[in-house]
């Protein structure tokens, strides 16, 4: 039987699209499907041998009914908040640094990059060193500057909270530059000679001119390093696994203990399950917004 | 038939993925996998020299060994049992119990040797039931692995020039309270700028596998524990995480890291560097420590400078030690259990056991190993006088653990009150156990 012309189109779209939407089923569909599923089984690595059972909302019970789940959850918001307002807000500085002409401009961009190009890992182990009590170059600065105590920063719970924060901003800023660097390249110039003919200072050029020009790229960087911090995991888990007393333990963390740590599958995806609840609060809104852009 | 051609192309290369995917054995050489985690250095050392003489003595056995970093390691023997994947040839710490992943599979994730070991002679004509420990790694009173070397711990050790700089005599580390005076005479301020420059003292502080090993021995030396003695039954009510002999120990370890250790979380290798570097006077060290230090230590400062004190006891009452090791057992799943007991058994021999740096379980090549390590050998000597206790083997004992690494780092890095932080652990501990 011969197809007809509007068939064929169609079945050779179905074509094209099927690797793609086999790879996110795959990689994306499935596992999501996955973890809501063992989120309701007992699913524990090291009791295999009973079996995984349907057990209810009993994993979701016991992530609520941890005693650390307050701190766990109150962590997060300030790291979250935190690393949103530093990502954006240094991003934005070196930006707008970035953005006017001077000698050396295209290397600084180059260096710039720099820390969002290095691993985690790395990144990690230079800041471990560097904050050391005893022989760190940044703990002996700080103490030199500001006469605080020179034990690890790292081994007490609200300095800890602030270093492992600073690396994240200081890893994702650069990414938010670049991004920010773009938006500022497409406003107008002579908007902003046409201000200072009228006596705009730059503080008002920029919250006049340069802000609700690139308002759809900031609000577009925010949505995702929310989203980002949300899910950070690498960073905590090399720097404090979550310690000391759960003062930088974010959900990211949590998961990756309770689930590799500890192997409680189910537990662990339980604690998924709420993560992906949770940024749903920013995933909607984000593709509403995309949404609307596109229409 | 352009289709054609394409669906026959596809068929052809799934073939030859699946076809060359699985490692297919000819019918005349047995391969056997090994799964460890000992890096390069060991692996040239004592790991590959055995595997080449057993081969060359087997040659229809072929040994692969598949090597996970440490800090994988258990996690991925646990997800591989799980899996049905493991390695024929398992090792495993008897420090981290072997209960969480024999039960991971119904009727166990390894095979008993009790029928294979009596009577059994290895090539070299070592009897296999005259190795020390031959018996020691038993689950439900079943022997599941046999046990390749051990370890021992604790004992104290020290630079000896500084002590006599200090004028501190090393019997003063034999006791809990001249321990301490020591250690304070030992932290100074040596150029003056205010400044210390050595400490008397190191104990990690990091919340990891190894806070709890080198804490409990001083718990256990007041009675503490985490159960009583460390036995059954293992029950929420029999939990004696804060008991008074544990907030007694801990808080003693505490004024040794406040008034005589460096400052902020490090973990036992950091610990055993700054003592290389003679920053630390004194620390406890087990036998797989003089390795490292012997890495990190010039050779004169290694060879001259370096003493060993029996570990601190309280009063009259003497430490409770721990003697452990890395066993190797043999998978429920392989399809080659002969062999698979054949190379372990040759593990045992004379000639691998010679090569090992750790302790041999072997006699005969343990007298060699005390002239060759001798530091490791008068450890051993040493600790083996007092009572040998072990963590307990159970299946909640990796959340325990996670729990008692938390406890003892909010304790020892001042986040908590010893007792509260230890409350906290018991109060965490009991719901575990209560599941």
């Amino acid at each position: 039987m011969r197809l007809s012309e509007k068939r064929k189109t169609q079945l050779f779209l179905v074509q094209l699209m099927l690797p793609g939407v086999l790879l996110v089923g795959f990689f994306l569909v499935y596992p999501i499907a996955k973890s809501f599923v063992m989120s309701v089984t007992n699913w524990h690595l090291l009791r295999a041998a009973d079996g995984h059972y349907f057990v209810g909302f009993y994993n979701f019970r016991e992530f609520f009914g941890l005693t650390y789940l307050k701190k766990t959850f109150t962590v997060t918001a300030l790291f979250e908040l935190v690393s949103v307002v530093g990502t954006i807000g240094g991003g934005m500085l070196i930006a707008l640094l970035l953005n006017k002409k001077f000698w050396g401009r295209t290397i600084i961009r180059g260096i710039s990059m720099l820390p969002w190009a290095i691993p985690a890992f790395v990144v990690c182990q230079i800041f471990l060193l560097s904050f050391n009590g005893d022989y760190g170059m940044l703990s002996k600065f700080l103490t030199a500057l500001f006469g605080m105590s020179s034990s690890s920063y790292l081994a007490t719970e609200v300095p800890a909270f602030i270093v492992v924060s600073f690396i994240h901003i200081w890893k994702a800023f650069p990414f938010v530059s670049v991004m920010l660097l773009a938006a500022l390249s497409t406003v107008p110039g002579d908007l902003y000679e046409a201000a200072s003919i009228d006596g705009a200072n730059k503080w008002r050029q920029f919250f006049s001119i340069t802000l609700p020009s690139i308002s759809p790229t900031v609000v577009t960087l925010v949505i995702m390093q929310a989203m980002a911090s949300l899910r950070t995991f690498d960073i905590v888990y090399l720097l404090t696994e979550g310690g000391p007393n759960y003062a930088t333990n974010v959900i990211g963390n949590d998961i990756y203990v309770n689930g590799f740590k500890l192997f409680k599958m189910g537990m662990a995806s339980a604690e998924g399950v709420v993560l992906f609840v949770i940024s749903m609060f920013f995933v909607i809104p984000y593709f509403m917004r995309e949404g609307k852009e596109i229409s | 038939m352009k289709k054609l051609g394409w669906l026959l192309l596809c068929l052809v290369v799934s073939t030859c993925i699946f076809a060359g995917g699985t490692a297919e054995e000819s019918s005349d050489v047995v391969e056997l996998n090994w799964s460890h985690w000992f890096p390069e250095a060991e692996q040239q050392r004592f790991i590959t020299p055995a595997i080449e003489k057993f081969e060359e003595e087997n040659p229809n056995i072929k040994i692969n060994q598949i090597y996970i970093q440490n800090v994988d390691y258990f996690k991925q023997l646990a997800v591989d049992i799980a899996a049905n994947n493991e390695a024929d040839i398992c090792t495993l710490d008897t420090g981290d119990g072997f209960s969480a992943y024999y039960n991971i599979r119904k009727g166990g994730a390894f095979i008993p040797l009790d029928d294979r070991i009596p009577g059994y002679v290895v090539s070299d004509g070592t009897q296999l039931e005259d190795v020390d420990l031959i018996y020691s790694n038993q689950i439900d009173g079943k022997t599941i692995a046999l046990p390749w070397f051990t370890y021992a711990a604790p004992v104290t050790i020290y630079r000896k020039s500084l002590l006599e700089e200090a004028g501190v005599d090393p019997t003063d580390l034999e006791q809990w309270d001249t321990y301490y005076e020591a250690v304070k005479k030992l932290t100074k301020d040596r150029d003056g700028d205010g400044k210390i420059d050595v400490y008397g003292f190191a104990h990690q502080t990091e919340g990891s596998v190894l806070i709890r090993w080198w804490t409990l021995h001083w718990i256990w030396q007041l009675g503490g524990g985490i159960f009583p003695n460390e036995e059954g039954p293992y029950t929420a009510d029999n939990l004696i995480w804060n008991s008074d002999a544990n907030i007694k120990a801990s808080e003693y370890l505490l004024k040794l890291i406040k008034e005589a250790g460096p400052t902020g979380k490090y973990t036992v290798n950091d610990a055993l560097q700054l003592f290389a570097n003679g920053t630390v006077a004194t620390m406890q060290a087990t036998t797989w420590c003089f390795e490292s230090l012997e890495n990190m230590m010039e050779e004169d400062d290694f060879k001259n400078d370096l003493g060993i004190a029996y570990f601190p006891s309280y009063g009259n009452k003497r430490p409770v030690t721990i003697t452990w090791g890395n066993p190797v057992a043999i998978s429920s799943n392989t399809k080659h259990p002969d062999e698979a007991f054949k190379f372990i058994a040759f593990l045992h021999s004379e000639y691998a056991q010679k090569l090992m740096t750790r302790v041999p379980v072997n006699k005969v090549a343990r007298e060699q190993y005390a002239i060759e390590y001798p530091y490791q050998a008068k450890t051993l000597n040493m600790v083996l006088e007092d009572e040998q206790r072990m963590v307990p083997d159970i299946v909640q004992w990796r959340d325990l653990d996670n729990i008692i690494h938390r406890s003892l780092e909010d304790a020892f890095l001042g986040t908590k009150t010893v007792k509260n932080a230890l409350d906290w652990g018991q109060s965490e501990m009991q719901k575990i156990m209560a599941k």
